[in-house]
């Protein structure tokens, strides 16, 4: 039952970070497609002010 | 009319790259005080620990849904694109913590319960929340005039929020399967510290994912803008 039981412990915190991580790399995905765009329609390279 | 935020004056914050690593820095340490300071459970032994990840979990899609009630309201008001933006951030995060909750609460609920769902109360009124905001997100990504999307998008918004209190609540309205809310004040003292740091660690987490994830709104809105501009002629 014990070792049962840390399957699951370890199961949700598995989830968490596959959650959080993946939901970080979807963010910074976002940000830099959308840095792109602008830059591609102002001309100018992305982080150039 | 909407504020429109000028194409080349999106700032890219340094600082926030930093703020990030220090919050999942801290949700690690924080995990594992979590694990490594608290006995198990005299019911449930370690499956306790899942509370760590699960409570916080719940709170933060609580906190982000108010972040959306206050933004929509504001934007109802105000018409600023400012508001709709951070409110539509706070919606996206709030739902991927509600989604995350609920996976935990399956996880935690199939050996103490011996079922991966139940139609309780609290389960299906937080499924029901769910399923609101990713109704919130569908309907902005279908409506192209950005006025139009922050009106419908902040009403759909403000009635999502008002179930919050209800899904809160319905432990004690409804008692069935789910136990009444945790709080440090209502678990032994061992969990305290663990509860705590986890609960910090993820508000700095939730903080750190609404700030990028409205950046990145920010320029995708100064590219619409700037594509307006060069088809009318304007650049």
């Amino acid at each position: 039952m014990l070792a049962g039981n840390w399957a699951f412990v370890t199961a949700a915190y598995a989830v968490t970070w596959v959650v959080l991580l993946g939901y970080l790399a979807h963010v910074h995905r976002a940000v830099r497609r959308a840095r792109d765009d602008l830059a591609q329609m102002t001309g100018r390279r992305p982080g150039e002010a | 009319m909407t504020t429109l935020v000028h194409p080349l004056v999106v700032p890219r914050p340094r600082g926030w790259s930093w703020f990030g690593g220090f919050a999942f820095a801290f949700l690690i340490v924080s995990q594992v005080t979590g694990i490594l300071t608290s006995p198990p459970d005299r019911d449930m032994g370690d499956l306790q620990k899942i509370m760590y990840v699960h409570v916080p979990a719940a709170w933060i899609t609580f906190l982000c849904f108010f972040v959306v009630l206050l933004f929509s309201l504001r934007s109802l008001w105000r018409g600023r694109e400012r508001d709709d933006l951070l409110a539509a951030s706070a919606a996206e995060v709030g739902a991927t913590f509600n989604g995350l909750t609920l996976m935990l609460g399956m996880i935690w609920g199939r050996p103490t319960w011996g079922v991966w769902w139940a139609w309780d109360a609290r389960l299906t009124s937080t499924l029901v929340l769910f399923l609101i905001f990713v109704g919130y997100l569908a309907l902005r990504a279908f409506v192209e005039d950005p006025q139009r999307r922050a009106q419908w998008s902040a009403a759909v918004g403000v009635m999502g929020a008002i179930n919050v209190p209800i899904v809160y609540m319905s432990v004690r309205w409804w008692r069935t399967l789910h136990q009444v809310q945790s709080s440090p004040s209502t678990i032994d003292p061992h969990y305290v510290l663990g509860l705590r740091m986890n609960a910090f660690a993820f508000l700095f987490v939730m903080i750190y994912f609404i700030h990028r994830r409205y950046e990145a709104a920010q320029v995708a809105r100064a590219a619409e803008q700037a594509a307006e501009a060069a088809a009318l002629g304007g650049m």
